[in-house]
């Protein structure tokens, strides 16, 4: 008889502990909570050790960029070729408009990779790429690996007939 | 019954041993699709159900959503038109015209204030359409169209643009490039490579519940190869049409009328000309088997592009019958997008000799990359736009076709434009932007009114991404937008789930009442 007093008490405990264990309180006026859940996006903490910026060797011929011994038509070839290299190595081209295409390629990028040096008379004071007129180029992203590099050309307009326009 | 018919009407027994086989090592999407695909099949035998019609209309190069659903009222009195037209400078469509002060833009009264409830305290702003855009003024007003406010491409729920600026949440790859953009607005997948469109997808899985008497694919596209209809590997396979029918081989006249003496009866033989006889040769080397099995394969396709041509024939043979007159309903609508909706029209009026319950649609209108001069040619494309809908509506509205309820069109595009104009003069344009808003037409659709959150239109506040352009961090994903659409399709749950692997990212469109996205 005692056995079975004990078992009940038991078992009884039991209950009341799974049932404790799944009640979630609500509240007078307050609907339930919604089965429903959205998966939570990864945890994106940021790195212990963030890496020193690394000057690329490609960053060099951003010397070069809107001289007298360069044409337009090579200052744009060499921002493509360091947007080329941009893409390579990242995985994919810079995205964004052109002071966010410039930062990235300057080394806000997640391997801190600096395709530009942090100066120089190809930025403005916005920190963007400008041509040797002084207008900021227009990128123009075909797809992930296609990028037009478009600069306004003497008359300082975009989509005019004197624009220059990568290949 | 037709080889192809009973490879989807696959016995229980091997759908259990398929599915016992894959369910050793499966993972990813491909393989969910794959047995999800089996136990559709292997349910389906019986399964059927009214004719449904789902029309992706793909407005190719970015769409200006901005000047398409406008802020209206007075400057002083609603921020949103004085946010609207600071940003916007020489690309601001005027309230009313300066010289007569006549109305500009269509106005539209939305049946609900939910859209504004997030950033509006639940006020109604005033709207109105595109001064081009009547005709979709008027079915909006008549119910027979919604609005979908900032809808675009997203990994996941970016809660603020300082999350957006800060990168602590994963945003949607090469965000801003075309090819990019177009591929994840018809993948819906935003965070990984291309691999297939969410319409294959879904064609994949509802293709053996309602193609019982198929002659032709359930995905038909009237804008060539496009990827929303890439199904899985021996999924189902799109079929291009022209705006005229079938796209015939070429070099044997208009529906083969050099090389046949009867197109219209082929046991009427060749002609005896060198047409003919290159044509009977033809036909003869690709009734051959090969052992090669890409030999044999490529002839299987030819001889199945060939008879799906006979199915499109019958199809518009009956269309011209049917007592409706097409080119009546789209004689204000005779443009590229007017005539592809108008083959998509004929096609439908032909459906029982196509023999599908269900039809996935693509057709597509280009030119919207407006970097410049973006008024003037913004305005001819809102016009072909409003012209082919209003003019597809009536034509399934005809008393002679009457399908209007079965019948669901839905616009996409690669990404909204900059709100911000990028010149001060008559020839500015816009640049590439995120989330925009389209429209979902048809007899079906809980319209008259705005669906999703109507974003405010501050640069470098608020959703705008970037601190000076405008460009709106999307609070509807393409997911959840598209899975509203496949489930009126005929998709069920566990469909839905596999077709959109991302969904559960974001609030459930059917149960989280604060989504509003009920327009279906």
């Amino acid at each position: 008889m005692k056995r079975l007093a004990w078992f009940v008490v038991v078992a009884a405990l039991i209950a009341v502990a799974l049932f404790l264990l799944n009640w979630e309180p609500t509240h007078p006026g307050e609907p339930p909570a919604a089965a429903y859940s959205r998966e939570a996006p990864p945890e994106r903490r940021a790195p212990d050790d963030v890496p020193e910026l690394t000057l690329l060797p490609v960053a060099e011929s951003a010397a070069a960029l809107n001289s007298s011994d360069n044409t337009p038509g090579d200052d744009i070839s060499i921002l493509a070729l360091m947007v080329s290299y941009y893409g390579k190595i990242l995985g994919g081209n810079p995205v964004g408009e052109n002071d966010e295409i410039t930062a990235a390629l300057m080394g806000k990028n997640s391997k801190r990779l600096a395709f530009l040096p942090q100066d120089g008379q190809f930025l403005d004071s916005s920190g963007r790429l400008i041509d040797r007129w002084g207008t900021p180029y227009f990128f123009h992203a075909l797809s992930g690996s296609k990028m037009e590099i478009i600069s306004a050309g003497v008359d300082r307009k975009h989509h005019t007939e004197d624009d220059i326009t990568s290949d | 019954m037709k080889n192809h018919q009973k490879e989807e009407l696959r016995s229980r027994r091997d759908f259990l041993r398929q599915s016992a086989c894959a369910s050793l090592g499966v993972t990813g999407l491909v393989n969910v699709l794959a047995n999800l695909r089996l136990i559709t099949a292997a349910s389906a035998q019986g399964a059927g159900g009214g004719y449904k019609a789902l029309i992706c209309l793909f407005q190719s190069g970015g769409n200006d959503s901005n000047n398409f659903l406008v802020p209206l009222g007075d400057v002083g009195d609603f921020t949103l038109r004085s946010d609207y037209e600071a940003a916007r400078g020489a690309l601001a469509l005027p309230v009313t015209d300066p010289v007569t002060g006549d109305p500009v833009l269509n106005p539209i009264t939305p049946a609900s204030t939910t859209a504004f409830a997030r950033h509006f305290e639940g006020e109604a702003m005033p709207l109105g359409l595109h001064p081009s855009c009547g005709g979709i003024a008027e079915m909006f007003g008549s119910g027979e169209l919604a609005l979908l406010a900032n809808v675009g491409t997203l990994s996941y729920p970016v809660p603020t643009r300082e999350d957006y600026i800060n990168k602590t949440v994963p945003v949607p790859l090469q965000l801003f490039s075309h090819s990019d953009q177009q591929r994840q607005w018809q993948s819906s997948v935003s965070d990984k490579p291309f691999t297939t469109g969410w319409g294959g997808r879904a064609a994949d899985l509802l293709n053996a519940s309602y193609t019982a008497g198929s002659k032709v694919s359930m995905s038909i596209s009237l804008a060539g190869v496009n990827s929303f209809q890439v199904g899985t590997a021996g999924g189902v396979a799109q079929y291009a049409v022209g705006t005229n029918g079938a796209i015939t081989l070429a070099g044997y006249g208009t529906n083969y009328d050099s090389a046949y003496n009867d197109p219209e009866d082929t046991s009427l033989g060749y002609k005896n000309s060198d047409t003919g006889r290159r044509l009977e040769a033809f036909e003869k080397i690709m009734n051959l088997t090969h052992e090669n099995l890409l030999e044999d394969q490529y002839n299987r396709i030819i001889r199945g592009a060939r008879a799906t041509e006979g199915g499109i024939g019958a199809a518009l043979t009956a269309a011209a019958v049917g007592g409706v007159d097409f080119d009546t309903h789209f004689s204000n609508a005779q443009t590229k997008l007017g005539d592809q909706l108008k083959m998509i029209a004929k096609l439908i009026a032909g459906r029982n000799a196509l023999g599908n319950s269900r039809q996935i649609f693509f057709c597509q209108i280009g030119g919207h990359d407006t970097h410049a001069s973006m008024l003037p040619a913004h305005s001819n494309l809102m016009a072909e736009l409003s012209g082919a809908l209003l003019a597809f509506r009536n034509a399934m509205k005809d008393p002679g076709l009457d399908v209007f309820d079965d019948v669901t069109t839905f616009t996409m595009s690669d990404f909204n434009r900059t709100l911000q104009a990028n010149g001060a003069d008559a020839g500015a344009g816009s640049d590439h932007g995120w989330g925009g808003h389209h429209l979902i037409m048809g007899g079906s659709v809980n319209g008259g009114d705005i669906y999703g959150h109507f974003p405010p239109l501050k640069t470098g506040a608020g959703l705008d991404s970037n601190n000076t352009r405008g460009q709106f961090i999307p609070e509807t994903s393409v997911d959840q937008y598209a899975a509203v659409l496949t489930k009126w399709m005929g998709a069920g749950s566990s469909e839905i789930e596999a077709i959109f692997p991302n969904l559960p990212r974001f609030d459930d469109p059917f149960s989280v009442a604060s989504a509003n996205l009920g327009f279906l």
